[in-house]
């Protein structure tokens, strides 16, 4: 079964380029949100395997967007992608579970890895570490 | 001014670097100077209070807050939507929109962590708008939404490239009195540090 991705970000031409990633290698993506509460709707909706999502955003963001998903799925697999490359942001997404960051702007190797890295894969191999 | 234009002039460098990265290499940057502009020329830097420009700004939310403006006139837009998309590719214009949207967030977001450094706290920034306007009307609007912020801004003159050609553009902080006042000595504070 092919891995569903939901891409969470305000800006089209970031949810392309992460779609344009992603899906060649085989990933499905199953939703696209344009802020945080649309985000957590789809994901009551589609319960992807992982999530991509951006911080800053209208209406809801991404850091509260995450505590409500892990708050419903604590085992849900999110990489927070942010153009603030502050310790201090990081350190509190950290604590409220998130997988990875990726830093924009961003090679299309960063986040390939960063997705295989959330989904416990070793890179390239397609499969979940066991 | 010297410290400042010489901290700014590496925060621009980075900038320049991801401006280059977003785009396979097609836009650049460098900074020409830094200095202070009263309120009142600020309209009359990109052809006047009455030319049609393409601002994209956020909010820095610090303490006094900042708010971030890179204006363009239409061509630039367009030139570096088109560096970031290939020449004569065709772009909705909501691409286009997220194109700017998201190099202002870059660029925005590369100040914030610059002064999350240098002042050694977390400064989290808005969502980045796009506005077309008249110059005049587009800064009456953002001066409104920061209330007080003293009579000068801080004006970075930096020389953007798309595909090698320079596009007309200007980078602007506008910050509150407090922080102008913090900023200068805390860059020259750094300087010494640094030896």
């Amino acid at each position: 079964m092919m891995t569903k991705v939901l891409i969470v970000d305000d800006a089209l031409f970031m949810r392309r380029l992460i779609r344009g990633a992603l899906e060649p290698l085989g990933f499905e993506i199953a939703g696209e949100a344009a802020n945080g509460a649309e985000g957590v709707e789809k994901y009551r909706e589609i319960k992807p395997d992982l999530v991509t999502m951006d911080i800053v955003m209208p209406e809801k963001d991404g850091l509260e967007a995450l505590k409500e998903i892990r708050a419903e799925n604590p085992d849900a697999r999110v990489i927070m992608i942010t153009a603030v490359d502050q310790r201090d942001s990081m350190l509190h997404a950290m604590k409220l579970g998130v997988s990875d960051f990726v830093v924009k702007p961003f090679d299309e190797d960063r986040i390939i890895s960063a997705a295989e890295k959330a989904l416990g894969r070793t890179a390239g191999s397609g499969e979940e570490k066991r | 001014m010297k410290e400042l234009k010489a901290w700014m002039d590496h925060k621009i460098d980075g900038a320049s670097k991801k401006a280059a990265k977003m785009s396979s290499g097609n836009l650049g940057m460098n900074l020409l100077s830094v200095r202070l502009v009263g309120l009142h020329e600020v309209g009359g830097l990109l052809g006047g209070e009455s030319a049609s420009v393409v601002g994209v700004g956020m909010s820095l939310l610090c303490e006094p807050p900042m708010h971030f403006l890179m204006l363009m006139t239409p061509e630039a837009r367009t030139a570096v939507v088109e560096a970031v998309t290939g020449a004569g590719s065709a772009t909705d214009e909501e691409l286009a929109a997220s194109i700017l949207q998201e190099m202002g967030n870059i660029l925005g977001s590369t100040m914030a962590n610059a002064l999350a450094e240098l002042f050694e706290r977390v400064v989290q920034t808005s969502t980045p708008q796009v506005v077309a306007d008249m110059a005049g009307a587009l800064l009456s609007g953002i001066i409104a939404g920061l209330g007080d912020i003293g009579d000068e801004v801080l004006l970075t003159d930096v020389e953007m490239t798309a595909c090698g050609n320079a596009v007309d553009s200007r980078i602007f902080l506008f910050f509150g009195d407090q922080l102008h006042q913090r900023l200068i000595p805390r860059v020259r504070e750094v300087y010494s540090e640094a030896g």
